[in-house]
């Protein structure tokens, strides 16, 4: 395998970690930073294969994200989930006209055989995105959430569809034991020069612990010859965006940033006792 | 199940000026704090956090 030169290797969720990424894009040559992004939010819905984080990613990186919302394309329109709702279709999630177009290709491309890392590459190409984004993997991962009251609820509808309102007890990765990095992550790992390592502001329990447990990730950046510095999602007691505070005080540990870096660090493990990520 | 998370993986730990005073317990727990302004509101507050993050990850290889 030919060396690569160094990069800087961004892993991101959604939201916080699409803005730190904007602002490594803006900084860096776009040869020089591949953003390796979470992929566990991802699922089906009205038959259309949908990724959260990687289109957060894509939207910020290409300026259409949707200021306003927080998710989705800017001058987003909703005459299809209008049109859904009249006929008495599902409509908890919330999929605007433009932000349609780009379900519905994804899954046609992935229909045809492509993988999802190849189908991420021709969608970010399409829109303009110069940096490498990459999915953490194009096995099937799901992040289950489950709840103090014994449900188990699929990440998007514990998010969504109930809006973070069911209090939890522990996270897992459905999935996760057998999932491969996707080829250009796992090439990184074993043959790229990395020469930072960034773990963006995003939720560390259903954002970063996916790409860290995945094939044992978090060993092979360890290991990596260079540091990784981690932005902590948390400030003054609040999350920068999504549940990440509210999950941190029902599985019994302080929402603070210190609190992300003893978590991180793997001290206080009493407070983690409903994490229940298989390893 | 198994918790014993990521130990020695993080090597620098970005907190934001309002956390500023638990810098010093990030670092007893072995990791170098870098205090900084972390909320990004606009494109050159998205920018000045990946210049400060890049230059402390940096200094933190230089040691």
């Amino acid at each position: 395998m030919v060396p690569t030169s160094p990069k800087i290797l961004a892993l991101s969720g959604g939201v916080g970690g699409a803005k730190l990424a904007l602002g490594l894009a803006q900084v860096v040559p776009s040869d020089a930073l591949t953003v390796v992004v979470n992929t566990g939010d991802d699922f089906e819905h009205l038959g259309l294969k949908v990724c959260p984080d990687l289109d957060t990613l894509m939207y910020t990186l290409s300026g259409l994200a949707n200021q306003t919302l927080g998710w989705g394309q800017q001058d987003e329109t909703w005459q299809f989930l209008d049109a859904l709702k009249r006929l008495g279709g599902d409509t908890w999630f919330g999929l605007g006209d433009r932000d349609l177009a780009t379900h519905v290709h994804r899954t046609a491309l992935l229909a045809q055989g492509d993988s999802l890392s190849a189908v991420t590459a021709r969608l970010m190409r399409s829109l303009g995105v110069l940096t490498q984004v990459v999915p953490m993997t194009d096995d099937s991962v799901a992040t289950l959430i489950h709840c103090q009251n014994g449900e188990t609820l699929s990440f998007q509808h514990y998010f969504v569809r109930d809006r973070c309102e069911p209090l939890i007890k522990g996270i897992s990765f459905q999935g996760i034991e057998t999932a491969r990095r996707a080829p250009e992550f796992e090439q990184l790992i074993a043959y790229g020069d990395l020469s930072q390592i960034i773990i963006c502001p995003s939720n560390p329990f259903v954002s970063v612990a996916p790409i860290l447990d995945l094939a044992e990730t978090w060993k092979a950046l360890k290991a990596a010859d260079c540091p990784v510095v981690l932005v902590s999602p948390i400030v003054a007691g609040m999350a920068l965006k999504g549940p990440a505070a509210k999950m941190m005080t029902e599985l019994k540990m302080p929402s603070t940033a210190l609190a992300v870096a003893q978590f991180y660090a793997g001290r206080h493990l009493s407070w983690i006792s409903g994490w229940v990520c298989p390893r | 199940m198994q918790a014993d998370t990521y130990p020695g993986l993080v090597d620098g730990f970005v907190l934001d000026e309002a956390d500023a005073v638990s810098a010093e317990a990030v670092s007893a727990l072995g990791l170098t704090p870098l205090v900084t302004q972390t909320v990004m509101r606009n494109l050159n507050d998205k920018q000045a956090l990946a210049e400060a993050v890049l230059r402390f990850s940096d200094e933190l290889s230089s040691r």
